[in-house]
């Protein structure tokens, strides 16, 4: 028995942050049971087909809660107004953080104090909608360093954005963030995340996110990942929509060396609509793995979703699309495109929008392309005399410009210009 | 609604298998069960050659190894393949050298099925190569292909008189070791059709062969080489009708397409094999390996009209090796009452300039499970491939699934990959626009389907246009509840 424990991976990366988590309760214990069941997917598992991450278990892993101080003003999305909490290698920061006064019965606070001060709350939540026989799930869940506790009563409208302000620092460190967010009835939030480093560094982070969205209620999540080239990062997110609700969400993927986004979307009440949106842009040896899944239970609803990738160099991008609609889901429109631009000779993309339905009255499409930029517009734009780099960032701009205009935040927006100008010499303005 | 669209569905969801009955021949049984005596008997029966025998043996022996793939969107119980005959031969005076010297019964079976050789030979000019439990009966117009060169016999026969064709293509595009019912088919195979067209010939006529399963608790192992040798050209029709059985029969056949250079090959399939009673009892289990080779400027088209089987898994591929192939796969499934299709292609682009076209067209009525899954993989070297796919889905009924599984592999910067699909049920603002325009509601839903699968049924030969159209037709109306 003991030998077999050994041989998994997985439980490597459980000693590694054993006691690493900001509090325990019997969801953490029960996670942390299954997780010793479980080892890292297997390439030959449906889900994993194109993404490795048997490599993970070979660092030794350590937890590194710091107090020291970095400068986060660049990260920072509506300095002055929004609610920042600084989460560094996982762990919370109040000191870097800023919080406002918000609406009277918000709970604007870190994991760790809401473990203490709201348990009853926190019981509720934590682990409702995460799904721990996913191994990234269990591992976070046995051990949550910390995260951001919302929770927003029925009737409320928060005006200020919420952000979470991720960063890694060190060599060799894990980072388990997990959030938790619940939207009350008829309430409305924005959230931003944003995911950096301070060093490029090999280090691997391991994000949950939940997130309840009550009957009738708003969110609008703008999530921006440009950590340096050394960082892994599994990104999982549950979402629970309720009937009436509206949820969107912008993942922008601009860096890293392997992200994995697994996005859980269950639609459990009429009329919701669901809104995805996507950018990936892959350079160097980058692997981007964007998996979602929407998945519709019931009648009447809507969700749309696009996402768009820009691949150079030798990076390879995977998107895996699932729209769910069960027997009993009515009436649901789903739509669903992917476009993948492959910018150089060495990149690759692996794309497999899926449709599984069955009820029939349902207007169910996907869609999925992948070429490069179009030679009869670069040799149009040419001819008009435009440099060569100049048609091409063009297009570019062309074909990103519908995902990075629906992202909500101007300054996620003006963070995600500024990135593509530095890094890609991009300029989007 | 006013539609009556109910009753109809009642009425097409619960239509008997015309096709079902069961010619009483007396016929020659290996003994029940699986193993290498088997194999040596089936290759002793059939006079083969030492290598093909040592080509059985060593594809059993990869067979044991292997396990029965599990990813495909279907459930059924697994078959016990040690509970199967893997030898049937219906017993004969000789061989026949007329139709007169043709078992009548056999010849009555063909006439309820409408394919009167008689007439075949006189009207059509379809060539008719007929596989009666794997072993062929009659060939038609051989002497007139012979004229051309044209080799287009049984699978045995081929072994014994064309075997240096046979062994050097046999296993090229779908190797032993390809996957687990493939790996079973090249075991025990029993008999199929083999063709090859020579160097610059076209072939006159379609070539067809119709397939029955006959014989109860026979494994159908049917294994098909078509060879076109350079700027060549042939259209091949595959159709299937199986009698009403209360076992699950297993069909597990293997299909060898070879296009050199310059050369097409047309290859059709009308499937209707007996897919089960209401509560899926019985029914045909239908794994198929069906995979092409596309060598230089050569053309691989699949056509395929599915409505038969409990079980459907088949993907008709082609490999675009050369430069400037091209691959086609056209298909229309419908699955009804409990079937379950999973099925689609796999166009694997390497040559440069290659340029692949995919269109399915899904229809599911009942409390049936429809699939696509379909694979384009563009392969580094790829230059300037082209693919389009559109994947069309329709439901019938609240009960029924369709789901579609795409996988798209890009390697090659220059490639250009476009896939769609949609899934619906037939508008009803289209056929209230129908109605308003005087056309009733049953007709308006038969214009709107045969419309929909019109693209594919299109591509099929003229004979086969028609029977997959009377396939349809039967599912067409009511299909708005």
């Amino acid at each position: 028995m003991t030998a077999t424990l050994e041989m998994r991976k997985s439980q490597k990366i459980r000693e590694a942050v054993k006691n690493a988590g900001c509090f325990s309760n019997s969801a953490t214990r029960e996670a942390d049971q299954q997780l010793a069941e479980l080892d890292l997917p297997h390439f030959k598992a449906e889900a994993w087909k194109y993404t490795r991450v048997g490599y993970l278990a070979a660092t030794k892993w350590s937890a590194n809660p710091t107090s020291e101080i970095y400068d986060i003003s660049h990260w920072k999305a509506d300095p002055e107004e929004a609610n920042t909490l600084v989460f560094v290698n996982g762990y919370y920061r109040a000191d870097l953080s800023s919080l406002h006064e918000m609406p009277a019965g918000v709970i604007v606070t870190d994991l760790k104090t809401a473990s203490e001060y709201h348990p009853e709350l926190l019981e509720a939540q934590y682990g409702k909608h995460t799904v721990n026989t996913e191994v990234f799930t269990a591992l976070n869940a046995a051990q949550p360093f910390g995260g951001l506790f919302l929770y927003i009563p029925d009737h409320v409208v928060v005006e200020r954005t919420v952000q979470m302000l991720h960063l890694v620092t060190h060599e060799d460190t894990i980072a388990q963030p997990h959030h938790l967010i619940r939207v009350g009835e008829n309430a409305q939030v924005k959230l931003v995340g944003t995911f950096g480093s301070i060093n490029s560094c090999n280090a691997f982070v391991n994000s949950v996110m939940q997130i309840s969205v009550g009957k009738a209620a708003h969110v609008q999540y703008d999530k921006l990942q440009a950590e340096d080239e050394g960082i892994s990062h599994i990104c999982t997110e549950y979402v629970h929509q309720d009937a009436q609700s509206t949820f969107k969400i912008n993942t922008i993927t601009l860096n890293g060396k392997m992200i994995r986004n697994s996005l859980h979307i269950s639609v459990n009440g009429k009329h919701c609509e669901t809104y995805l949106n996507g950018l990936y842009v892959g350079k160097g040896r980058q692997h981007i793995d964007n998996h979602t899944q929407v998945d519709h239970r019931v009648p009447d609803c809507y969700s749309e979703e696009n996402y768009k990738g820009l691949m150079d160099e030798a990076s390879s991008a995977v998107f895996n699309g699932k729209v769910f609609v069960r027997q009993d889901a009515q009436k649901t429109n789903a739509f669903q495109n992917n476009g993948n631009i492959l910018l150089s000779r060495d990149a690759r993309v692996n794309s497999k929008p899926e449709l599984e339905i069955y009820a029939d009255d349902v207007k169910c499409s996907h869609g999925s392309t992948t070429g490069r930029l179009n030679e009869e517009a670069l040799f149009y734009l040419r001819a008009r005399g435009l440099g060569k780099h100049s048609a091409r960032r063009l297009l570019i701009a062309a074909f990103a410009s519908d995902v990075l205009e629906s992202i909500d935040n101007k300054s996620v927006r003006a963070m995600v210009n500024r990135y593509l100008q530095d890094r890609h010499n991009w300029s989007f303005d | 609604m006013a539609y009556k669209g109910d009753d109809l569905l009642e009425e097409v969801t619960n239509k008997d298998y015309e096709y079902g009955f069961v010619t009483d021949i007396e016929s020659d049984l290996a003994p029940v069960g699986l193993n290498a005596s088997i194999i040596r008997l089936i290759s002793q029966k059939k006079n083969e050659p030492e290598w093909l025998l040592e080509w059985r043996l060593k594809s059993f022996e990869l067979w044991q190894k292997m396990t029965e793939p599990e990813w495909a969107h279907i459930q059924y119980p697994r078959p016990d393949f040690q509970s199967f005959h893997y030898y049937a031969a219906p017993k004969q005076k000789k061989n026949p050298k007329s139709l007169d010297e043709v078992d009548p019964e056999l010849l009555k079976t063909f006439d309820k099925l409408g394919i009167s050789l008689d007439e075949q030979k006189k009207l059509t000019g379809v060539a008719v190569d007929i596989v009666v439990d794997s072993v062929s009966v009659a060939t038609t117009f051989k002497a007139k292909l012979a004229e051309l060169g044209i080799i287009f016999c049984s699978f045995s026969e081929a072994v014994q008189e064309h075997p240096q064709l046979v062994q050097k293509y046999l296993g090229t595009v779908v190797p032993r070791s390809d996957n687990f019912y493939a790996a079973l088919n090249s075991a025990v195979f029993t008999d199929g059709s083999f063709c090859y067209i020579p160097k610059g010939v076209r072939c006159p006529m379609e070539l067809s062969t119709y397939f029955r399963i006959n014989e109860a608790k026979t494994g159908q192992f049917e294994r098909t080489l078509v060879i076109a040798d350079e700027d060549s050209y042939v259209s091949y029709l595959e159709g299937c009708t199986a009698p009403m059985r209360d076992e699950n029969q297993l069909h597990a056949a293997v299909v060898e397409l070879i296009a050199l250079d310059g050369a097409e090959i047309k290859y059709s399939t009308v499937q209707n094999w007996y897919p089960g009673d209401d509560e899926g009892k019985g029914g045909v289990y239908n794994f198929v390996t069906k995979r092409g080779i596309c060598h230089n400027r050569s053309t691989i088209s699949w056509t395929q009209v599915e409505t038969g089987s409990a079980i459907t898994w088949k993907y008709p591929s082609c490999i675009l090796k050369g430069d400037h192939a091209v691959g086609e796969f056209f298909s229309v499934a419908l699955t009804n009452k409990l079937q379950q299709a999973d099925t689609g292609t796999k166009m694997i682009h390497i040559g440069k300039n290659t340029k692949s076209t995919i269109i399915s067209k899904g229809i599911s009525a009942g409390k049936s499970q429809n699939s696509y899954r379909g694979l384009v993989k563009i392969g580094k070297n790829a230059e300037n491939a082209r693919n389009f796919s559109q994947c069309d889905s329709l439901l019938m009924g609240d009960r029924c699934g369709a789901h579609t599984f795409p996988y798209i592999e890009v390697e090659n910067p220059s490639a250009q990959v476009e896939h769609e699909a949609t899934t619906s049920k037939i508008g009803e603002d289209q056929i209230f626009y129908c109605n308003q325009r005087g056309i009733d509601t049953e007709k308006a839903i038969s214009l709107i389907v045969n419309g929909y699968a019109k693209e594919v049924l299109n591509k099929l030969p003229m004979e086969f246009a028609v029977e997959a159209q009377k396939l349809l037709a039967i599912s067409l109306e009511g299909s708005v509840g």
